[in-house]
């Protein structure tokens, strides 16, 4: 096909939307050298040097401890979100078993919950629990990761063909067995959809980490970035430096990832 | 095939069990206690039956925050859906090779809500802001605002920082719906001389139905949940003109000390995306596809 | 799937309903901590406690550690385990964790209402026997008589710490510019506003987005116009008043009139704090009303740019001629810490407090963060600078030092009193209208602070007397 001038007019204006949507990003990342006096009256300057000072007080002020506590609870609060939603979307999609429409309304009524809706009740249940920082932040975000994956998950598992199925329970197999051997591997992309946007949920999720955490050595980024923020004065350098810092590992995982995403996200859309 | 149906059980049990131990059984708790009245600081808590309702439904600023999520969801509809469904077109067809551009459109979500919040007041600040600088710059100085301290655009600026935020994570959506369209649907289309107008009204969008739909609902889900922007951007103000539920419950728990009314406010909102739900099933019929 | 859902809320529902009746008070039973603890012994594992502080950046984080780490030093058999959290966060966690029974042995409080609230539900040990021991020796040790608003019921609940107090904040050079000297009376202040006034200058600097700043004007109106006593007997929710005095509306009339004048910035509800504070340290604003914790921004090595450093001073807050309040009571707060009545080890906590209000923990505070440590002497020529020594002697000489109404008022008129002064501002409710939903807020708490009557603590707290 012949590149038209409206190809050249299209492309440019995807290019401009891509500058927009980048714009605070890489104001972030500029201003992550700057002076934090500077940046506030003149928002749109450049640094005069490339000073690392904002990271230096940043990692001061324990980001690095921040960024330890965030990739403990992300990666087990994924894992343990995957590990509990395949056996159940392995159920209700390959299994008729009476009731399960019944227990598939009822965890899908959990896409719809504000989580400030339950924030008391679930702290109080934490005490009652005496479960540690770590925990007490992991429970509920498996619990309120669960539908959405549930969801994708059973959706790609209904097309896998069934006489794969019937062939390996012949051979004797058992539905765990068959889940781990056959549907998962068939099913990475929706596992790396559910991995991506768990993560990006829980990596940001400020009010439970806000409430639960108890001790300020298991604070989390979004928590720990506030930090910065004292009563009359902000140390808004540090906070650019930080939050560069936070942005870079989920970006990663995006990046090495979004290959399978969007071929998870067809199966669990359409159907 | 036949199952037994302990087996089914046992392999769903484990999600269901920790979805109703840490939402389910939560969430009931709220509904109990929107009838009792209470400060977080005294374990005494009144019984007020239907009390917290009654003041809820003469309370103005609960109108105003129904109000806010109805803009919410009515403008997060008619700007990010459309948007999302551009930047996946063209990035489905002519940019298909531009994975550089995916990354870039979906970037706004991987920064944290509340690092977003802050970037932006400051871009919208009225003395020092790059907005009103911009006006001012291309000789637009009639129009330079107050923006989030003004009473009737506040909740319009946090709507388009919301829309700047998530277009990207529903165009994702849309990509993957897309996507599944057959490409000798596309073929037979050129070779019948249809323009790509023309394609898109008659070939994309009725096979992308489902999948606008699903987008549709969490969007409308999104926007009734709505809070971390709001939260760091005004906090609901100048006034409550910002307001929306979820800030005003967060408000009637932690500034207020009004928890049982809060537990209504909670439950009002539970309300809400529910019908939102049960209207969706009913335009989609999911059933059929779950058949 | 469809069919299915209104069956699952139909489950949520009834389990909702069966919950409702067996579930009067919705507390499950929460173990208390063994009283009977020894505390401080010198065998074994050192007792732990927990201390929440709003002191989360420096130089106030450091200088808190070094004060704990004195206190280890000093006391081997007693850990404290400082959590430092974000001010807006920490008000949201600390009632969370006060309200399901495990709050920190020690925690930072605000005073006047804030503090009241915890003491109300039991929350706070007093501390009376400790301050009156050796003749009340630690009781002398405090500045002036901000010991006051952390008693109630004439028992003291904690030590206030930091004195905050608001003035107005101006540039020297603008006004030598214009000719204008600190104004003494509302009048002249008028006057010099209208003489500061430039197209590039803006008379008053207010960044009002967290609502509060714009209140600390119509604060202090209402005491110069009508004093303490009318305020406190308005204020306590079970006290005789009711809100109807003139001045109430007088003063948010007065506040009003600030912003018909047009001497504010450009959209106060819009601007942050720390922008309006940028506006005044970059000559767009002539004067800034804010408090003493500015020092550190405006001073050298702060946000402001050095060459600022001498160019700032402040005045007190103008009298208004005719008010019956006292005029020249300053107006500010006392940021203190408390000891939770759960703690396992109170001895221990009331030892820490008493290290940490020593006469070498405050100037070791001051040499770090300069600012005012209510203990008398903490402030001495070797750790202190001008700015600081003057608002010492001050804070000292002040007939009455008098707390922001926030601070007075019940948590939810209070919140209602913010919202009006961001409505003043943009012209949306009258003066009228504020008060009237004031004190219709007020007869809610009212209402519901007699229902929990009897059952409940001592909800009457007649305030003592007010200066």
């Amino acid at each position: 096909m012949k590149r038209a001038a409206g190809a050249w007019l299209r492309d440019g204006l995807f290019a401009l939307l891509a500058l927009v949507f980048m714009l605070p990003l890489i104001w972030t990342v500029i201003g992550s050298f700057r002076g934090a006096s500077t940046l506030r009256v003149e928002p749109w300057g450049l640094p005069e040097t490339l000073d690392w000072g904002n990271y230096v007080a940043a990692w001061e002020g324990r980001i690095g401890l921040y960024l330890l506590n965030s990739t403990i609870v992300t990666v087990a609060s994924v894992v343990l979100i995957v590990v509990l939603s395949a056996p159940a979307a392995y159920a209700f999609a390959r299994m008729r078993f009476s009731g399960a429409g019944l227990a598939l309304g009822f965890i899908l009524t959990g896409l719809l919950i504000p989580a400030h809706a339950v924030l008391i009740p679930l702290y109080e249940l934490n005490s009652a629990l005496g479960v540690g920082d770590y925990l007490a932040l992991i429970g509920p975000y498996v619990a309120f990761g669960l539908p959405l994956s549930v969801l994708l998950m059973r959706a790609y598992f209904v097309e896998v063909p069934g006489e794969l199925m019937e062939a390996a329970i012949i051979d004797g197999a058992g539905h765990l067995r068959i889940l781990w051997s056959i549907f998962m591997p068939i099913a990475r992309p929706a596992v790396a959809t559910v991995a991506i946007f768990q993560a990006a949920w829980v990596w940001n999720e400020l009010p439970f980490a806000l409430v639960f955490i108890k001790e300020s050595a298991h604070l989390t980024l979004p928590v720990g970035l506030l930090n910065f923020q004292g009563e009359h004065i902000a140390n808004w350098g540090a906070i650019l430096a930080g939050v560069t810092i936070a942005v870079i590992p989920l970006m990663v995982l995006y990046l090495v990832f979004q290959r399978h995403i969007v071929r998870g996200l067809t199966a669990g859309a359409v159907k | 095939m036949r199952h037994r149906p302990l087996t089914a059980w046992l392999l769903a049990l484990p999600a269901l069990a920790v979805f109703a131990f840490y939402i389910t059984w939560p969430l009931i708790h709220t509904v109990v206690l929107s009838a009792y009245s209470w400060s977080a600081l005294n374990p005494i808590r009144t019984f007020e039956g239907f009390g917290n309702y009654v003041e809820l439904a003469h309370d103005p600023v609960l109108r105003t925050a129904l109000i806010n999520n109805g803009l919410w969801i009515v403008l997060s509809l008619v700007f990010q859906l459309p948007l999302a469904m551009l930047l996946a077109v063209g990035i489905g067809s002519a940019l298909r090779r531009h994975r550089i551009l995916r990354t870039v459109y979906f970037s706004p979500l991987i920064i944290p809500a509340v690092a977003v919040g802050l970037i932006w007041t400051l871009f919208y600040d009225p003395n020092f802001g790059a907005f009103n600088a911009l006006l001012e710059a291309v000789g637009l100085k009639g129009w330079t605002a107050g923006w989030l301290g003004d009473t009737k655009l506040a909740t319009l600026c946090i709507i388009a920082v919301s829309c700047w935020r998530y277009t990207g994570f529903h165009m994702m959506i849309l990509l993957a719906g897309l996507q599944a369209i057959p490409e000798d649907i596309y073929e037979a289309a050129v070779i019948d001389g249809a323009n790509a107008w023309r394609t898109f009204w008659g070939i994309t969008l009725p096979l992308m139905k489902r999948v606008v739909l699903v987008d549709a609902l969490l969007i409308t889900v999104g926007s009734v949940k709505i809070f971390d922007l709001i939260w760091v951007m005004t906090a609901g103000g100048p006034n409550h003109a910002s307001e929306v539920l979820a800030t005003y419950m967060y408000r009637a728990a932690f500034s207020d000390d009004r928890m049982g009314y809060s537990a209504a406010i909670a439950t009002v909102m539970l309300v809400l995306t529910l019908i939102a739900t049960v209207i969706y099933l009913r335009l989609t019929r999911l059933e059929e596809a779950d058949a | 799937m469809r069919r299915y859902l209104p069956v699952a809320l139909g489950v949520l529902l009834v389990a909702a309903l069966t919950l409702l009746v067996g579930c009067p008070s919705g507390q499950a039973p929460t173990g208390t901590p063994g009283g009977a603890t020894a505390t401080g012994t010198s065998a074994g594992e050192p007792v732990e406690l927990q201390m929440w502080t709003i002191w989360s950046t420096e130089p106030r984080k450091s200088a808190l550690d070094d004060i704990v780490a004195a206190f280890h030093e000093a006391n081997p058999g007693i850990r404290i385990v400082v959590t430092p959290v974000e001010p807006d966060t920490y008000k949201t966690r600390i009632r969370v964790a006060v309200g399901s029974g495990e709050p920190p042995d020690i925690f930072f409080v605000w005073s006047g209402e804030w503090l009241h609230n915890f003491v109300r539900g039991d929350n706070v040990l007093p501390i009376t026997d400790a301050l009156d021991a050796d003749g009340g020796a630690w009781r002398s040790r405090t500045m002036g008589d901000s010991l006051k608003w952390y008693t109630f019921d004439d028992q003291t609940y904690g030590i206030p710490f930091l004195r905050q107090c608001t003035s107005f904040f101006y540039n020297k050079d603008l006004f030598e510019r214009d000719n204008v000297q600190p104004p003494a009376t509302w009048d002249e202040f008028l006057a010099a506003c209208n003489t500061l006034k430039r197209p590039d200058v803006a008379p008053i600097a207010l960044g009002n987005s967290v609502k509060w700043p714009a209140h600390h004007y119509v604060s202090a109106f209402w005491q110069r116009l009508m004093g303490q006593d009318q305020l406190m007997a308005d204020f306590d929710p079970m006290g005789p008043g009711s809100y109807d005095s003139p001045g109430y509306v007088k003063g948010l009339q007065m506040f009003r009139d600030l912003v018909d004048r047009d001497f504010f910035n450009r959209a106060p509800n819009g601007t942050t704090r720390e922008n309006a504070r940028a506006l005044f340290f970059t000559g767009q604003a002539a004067i800034f009303y804010t408090g003493t914790w500015d020092f550190n921004a405006l001073r050298e090595g702060g946000e402001a740019p050095p060459e600022f450093a001498d160019a700032w001073d402040w005045f007190n807050f103008p009298a208004v001629p005719g008010g019956d309040g006292n005029q020249q009571a300053l107006h500010g707060g006392a940021d203190g810490y408390v000891i939770s009545s759960k703690t396992a080890h109170p001895e221990a906590a009331v030892k820490f407090l008493q290290h940490l209000n020593s006469l070498e923990s405050a100037q070791s505070f001051v040499d770090q963060c300069r600012e005012l440590v209510l203990v008398n002497g903490s402030v001495t020529e070797e750790n202190a600078d001008e700015h600081l020594l003057r608002y010492a002697r001050e804070v000292e000489a002040a007939p009455t030092i008098v707390p922001w109404a926030d601070t007075l008022m019940a948590r939810s008129v209070a919140e209602t009193l913010l919202d009006g002064c961001q409505a003043l501002i943009d012209a949306s409710m009258t003066p009228e209208e504020i008060m009237s939903s004031i004190r219709a807020r007020q007869a809610e708490v009212k209402e519901r602070l007699e229902k929990l009557g009897g059952s409940s603590m001592e909800v009457e707290t007649p305030e003592d007397e007010a200066g």
